[in-house]
């Protein structure tokens, strides 16, 4: 079976464990977060009949990207990186958080998250995509959009 | 000047007398009252006599306070062993715990080299050669002998799982691929060691003997404690497993890599016992 390598990452308390909650069943303890700065979890999915393995790496909220370890990226195929859509300042850094991200794993697919959709109102949101252009608005709590992030990454993962 | 004006002492013919006789000793008194009202020729003076009273006490000091020092510590002791058992617990627990396992480690491989060389080990290798084995000789020793329970093969930083093999029911082996690949990264990462990699994890009754190589590492979880000679050995095994096997372009995708090394991790390091079974050989 083919697998691949997923990196969840972002500014602190923008809703990344909880789109990883919705997506993967719970294996290890949220407790390596803090410790190490990093939790692994997998989900097996189909894609046109063929199974794929998702290892999904939850990397701990920082600020800057700039403070994450850069061994943690390495080997990545994918990175989702998630901003809150009800707090603009999580969206301050992705600029140049893309760039570093690029920097260090040249030709990754990248996918922009806006998340907490279900916190802000429609007029909120034109201007949001308009300002981050993000791919995806979702909302962990509903469930909105987020089979559809990790399917659309897996998809495209195979034919990468 | 009349004789009615005069001083008194300048009359007095005793005073004269006395001021003539005791001229010497009244300089003396002048001089030691100088000394004791001046700080410095005071101090001058005193100061050696209390640093060797000082050197006296120190040097006597235990023998002659010891019984009220003991008598102190050992009421303070009494009185808060509540505190001092908070205060010493931490410390001497852990220097306990290590010394214990440094004893053993050293007791085992004493015994390790004894048997080795002595003429029992010579005589049962006899026996062996004879087909005279003595079967509870070989079933305490390998009891003994630490055993490679789980084996994996981990693809560099993303920590993709290109072969594994296990003798137990274990969690998901491309999730332990990819936390052991975290800690991994973790350690390097917070310690800064250039590219001193994480070589041993020990948790419990395990040890993970991990050993790097370009675009992969062998992992591999060794239930019992290892000897420094048994883990060169294991490593030495790592290294002929990788030569035999691994000698080819290998990619994470490729199922029957999977597979093939599966089989042959479980044939190198788990059928076999090879801590136990090469032990004995060698010493025939």
């Amino acid at each position: 079976m083919t697998s691949r390598k997923v990196l969840i990452t972002g500014s602190f308390a923008v809703g990344k464990t909880s789109l990883f909650h919705r997506f993967v069943y719970n294996t290890f303890s949220d407790q390596y977060l803090t410790t190490i700065g990093v939790k692994v979890d997998k989900r097996v999915v189909d894609v046109s009949g063929e199974p794929l393995s998702l290892i999904l790496w939850d990397i701990a909220g920082e600020v800057s990207q700039k403070k994450v370890p850069k061994t943690y990226f390495l080997g990545a195929s994918a990175v989702i990186y998630v901003f809150d859509l009800s707090r603009k300042q999580t969206a301050d850094n992705l600029k140049s958080d893309l760039k570093l991200i690029q920097k260090i794993l040249p030709g990754c697919l990248i996918k922009v998250v806006g998340n907490k959709k279900d916190l802000v109102s429609e007029e909120e949101l034109i201007i949001l995509e308009r300002t981050h252009n993000p791919d995806f608005l979702t909302s962990a709590k509903t469930g909105e959009n987020v089979e559809t992030l990790f399917m659309e990454i897996a998809s495209e993962l195979v034919s990468y | 000047m009349p004789v009615s004006q005069q001083p008194e002492h300048q009359s007095d013919p005793l005073q004269q007398l006395r001021n003539i006789l005791l001229r010497p000793e009244q300089e003396r008194i002048t001089h030691i009252h100088n000394i004791l009202e001046e700080k410095e020729p005071l101090a001058e003076r005193v100061v050696p006599i209390i640093e060797e009273q000082l050197s006296e006490f120190e040097a006597h000091f235990p023998k002659a306070y010891q019984l009220a020092v003991d008598r102190l510590v050992e009421r303070k002791i009494r009185e808060s062993q509540e505190e001092m058992i908070d205060m010493l617990y931490p410390v001497m627990g852990t220097m306990i715990r290590k010394y214990i396992a440094q004893q053993l480690q050293e007791l085992r491989e004493s015994v390790e080299q004894q048997l080795e060389r002595s003429f029992l080990a010579r005589l049962r290798d006899r026996f062996f050669r004879a087909g005279g084995v003595r079967e509870a000789d070989l079933v305490l020793r390998n009891a003994a002998l630490p055993r490679v329970r789980e084996a994996y093969i981990i693809e560099q930083h993303s920590g993709l799982l290109l072969g594994s093999a296990s003798t137990q029911e274990v969690v998901d082996k491309e999730l332990i691929a990819g936390m052991l690949t975290a800690i991994k990264s973790f350690v390097v990462d917070a310690f800064r060691r250039g590219t001193t990699q994480l070589e041993l994890i020990e948790y419990a009754g395990y040890q993970i003997l991990i050993r790097d190589f370009h675009t992969y590492y062998v992992a591999l979880a060794v239930e019992g404690k290892m000897t420094t000679k048994e883990q060169e050995q294991l490593s030495g095994q790592i290294a002929t497993f990788v030569q035999n096997e691994l000698a080819r372009k290998i990619r994470a995708d490729d199922a029957s890599l999977h597979l093939h090394l599966g089989k042959t991790l479980k044939e190198y390091f788990m059928k076999t016992t090879p801590l136990s079974t090469e032990a004995i050989q060698g010493q025939l």
